[in-house]
């Protein structure tokens, strides 16, 4: 199991057009990723349009990505780069 | 009169008759057969659905850029969710048609976005609703709500899908006016992007309405039902004027500038940062002439990372679309100070002082992370660097030195770039206008920035009502400036540019052709008329020249 954290700064935090992102990026990998908001019991299934969505992260909220599986470290490395080239 | 207030989140005036569309709200006729049954149809129309919604995206693609048209794609993976297609299965196992439970489960799920806290989020409540609608349009063989005019009018509505606004006829819909809706939604950003006057959430509007005279001030978010003589007087010319003058401009989408001698002659667009830069491509951009890049230095209140700001540049020119983006470098100083930099003496005169260039020489940490960004970027699509305000040679010198570092440690660090990635100069001081020859042996391309070149020329803050007289019109001095500029680039063989106010007065557009520029770059919004005139004065031009041979 690997985690990475992220600092979201997009005005509007995680929107529709990121979330899309988030969910078709995660879709690719086996490994089962998850998102939680740090400090709080809120998480979503990264591979869940209407979870991910529905966290309401927004800016300023850090944010605790797991991944578990064979490849998880790939998952999350991409994860990342895809989010800071949307500008979240 | 009746004056309805909402919130205006487009455009400018117009009038017309006011037509009132309300959506069917679909009551399920179709009576129940088997859950197998139902399942089967509710697969069948999503199926069908979803190559719509691929339709639609490529058709927003098209008329408001790519990422407008993202949201069809939001609305595909919406429904090709699993919560989505459970929720209405379990509907239908409970003895739903097709079209109740897919109705319902977009209830549901709107639900979830409305009792968000965020506004936006609360705004995508449309989304859902708008996929299940249209599934269960497809279930029930009808018809979308049917928004085509007979006349030109203002479409008053309970509201509008992201499809529909995308759909709207542009000739035949002045404007409309949503009961609900939010100036976060899709809808209010489609709006702006196609540039039709739009007020949303006005609160409900009486069926008696409909047919009637009235005037919509999107910018305002007002609408005048029956408006009274006065305000009739006031608004019908303004909007007749726009209305005009748009659909003239209209014309020159698509349309490129080459004069009689074969030089093709760019029209750009300035951006102060990402929005822009997609209302230019929107706009027919043949590039962006001017990217400010210091919204990045003022957004966080500390110098923005490397990393920050290569996404950023990198988003920029991948909107472009192959088209050349030219990113200013940091233009801070004098009106535009920045907190976290450390400021060394009392500026008395901070206009003559440590600005721009020479801020970013002073700590050249700053040119170095933000050379790198760029040389970072322009892996991805054509990049260029400009840099302000540089007053003598030896400046670019030391510039160029920092991008040769900037360069080298990405070549140690395995990291592509272009290393052709042009670098240009503002020419915006007189000094530099009359170094333009030497300069121009040092650089890639030039561009005037006019504001400053009049401010420095003319010694006249451009801000001071007392001095304003001795910049209109505008005096020969700064003109010959601009003509030794153009001159020196012409005779480097690198393009000369405008970036600045004057690059919108179109009674400069035939001067700038004469003297030899090759690029304008104007506010997105101007893109179109100053195409316009510069085709225009193409014309003159040559039927000038055709008459002196005979």
């Amino acid at each position: 199991m690997q985690t990475i954290e992220y600092n979201i700064q997009d005005e509007n935090g995680i929107h529709a057009r990121p979330a899309g992102i988030i969910v078709s990026t995660a879709k690719k990998y086996k490994s089962a990723i998850t998102i939680r908001i740090s400090g709080t019991e809120k998480t979503a299934d990264a591979k869940k349009l209407f979870a991910v969505m529905g966290m309401g992260v927004t800016k300023g909220d850090r944010l605790q990505i797991t991944a578990e599986g064979e490849d998880a470290g790939e998952a999350l490395m991409k994860l990342e780069a895809e989010m800071r080239s949307a500008g979240l | 009169m009746e004056i309805i207030h909402g919130k205006g989140v487009s455009g400018h005036m117009v009038r017309g008759k006011l037509r009132i569309i309300r959506h069917i709200r679909h009551t399920a006729a179709h009576i129940f057969t088997s859950a197998e049954n139902e399942k089967e149809r509710f697969r069948e129309a999503c199926a069908k659905v979803k190559d719509e919604l691929t339709d639609l995206q490529k058709q927003t693609a098209e008329k408001a850029g790519e990422k407008e048209a993202e949201i069809f794609a939001i609305h595909r993976m919406m429904m090709e969710e699993e919560d989505f297609g459970e929720c209405t299965s379990d509907l239908i196992s409970e003895g739903k048609t097709a079209e109740e439970a897919v109705l319902q489960t977009g209830e549901t799920l709107a639900k979830m976005f409305l009792a968000m806290d965020s506004p936006y989020m609360q705004a995508r409540a449309v989304d859902v609703r708008s996929v299940s609608e249209r599934i269960a349009d497809v279930l029930n063989g009808r018809e979308t709500t049917d928004f085509t005019m007979e006349s030109p009018g203002i479409i008053a509505a309970d509201d509008l899908t992201p499809a529909e606004t995308v759909m709207l006829d542009k000739n035949m819909i002045l404007g409309f006016v949503t009961e609900r809706g939010s100036d976060n939604s899709h809808t209010a950003i489609l709006a702006r992007t196609m540039d039709i006057p739009a007020v949303v959430d006005i609160g409900s509007i009486d069926d008696k309405f409909d047919g009637k005279d009235c005037i919509l001030d999107g910018n305002n978010g007002v609408l005048y039902i029956e408006p009274d003589a006065e305000i009739g007087r006031v608004y019908d010319d303004s909007c007749l004027y726009d209305l005009q003058k748009k659909k003239a401009e209209e014309q020159y989408r698509g349309k490129r500038c080459i004069t009689s001698e074969g030089t093709s002659i760019r029209i750009c667009a300035n951006a102060g940062g990402i929005d822009d830069v997609m209302e230019a491509a929107a706009n027919d951009a043949e590039g962006i002439g001017l990217f400010r890049s210091e919204f990045l230095f003022m957004r966080y209140g500390r110098c923005p990372t490397e990393e920050e700001q290569f996404s950023v540049y990198k988003e920029a020119v991948s909107h472009m679309s192959g088209r050349e983006t030219i990113i200013r470098t940091l233009d801070a100083g004098a009106d535009k100070q920045l907190k976290w930099i450390p400021s060394t003496v009392q500026e008395n005169n901070p206009a003559l002082g440590l600005r721009a260039v020479r801020l970013c020489l002073r700590h050249s940490a700053l040119l170095y992370t933000q050379l790198r960004a760029l040389y970072r970027a322009s892996a991805f699509g054509p990049i260029a660097a400009m840099i302000p305000m540089i007053t003598i040679p030896e400046e670019l010198k030391q510039v160029k030195r920092i991008a040769e570092q900037a360069m080298e440690s990405l070549r140690m660090e395995n990291i592509q770039y272009n290393p052709y990635m042009p670098i240009g100069i503002m020419i915006e001081t007189p000094s530099a206008a009359l170094y333009a020859e030497e300069l121009a042996e040092l650089c890639d391309f030039f561009s005037i920035g006019t504001n400053d070149l009049i401010q420095y020329t003319l010694a006249a803050d451009r801000e001071n009502p007392e001095v304003i007289y001795l910049t209109r019109p505008l005096p020969k001095s700064v003109m010959q400036l601009m003509e030794m500029t153009a001159a020196a680039g012409k005779k480097a063989g690198i393009p000369v540019g405008i970036c600045g106010e004057l690059g919108n007065d179109e009674s400069m557009t035939a001067f700038f052709l004469h003297i030899g520029i090759t690029k304008i770059s104007v506010p997105p919004a101007q893109i179109l008329r100053i195409r316009g005139k510069v085709l225009e004065s193409i014309r003159e031009e040559s039927l000038q020249k055709a008459k002196e041979l005979f």
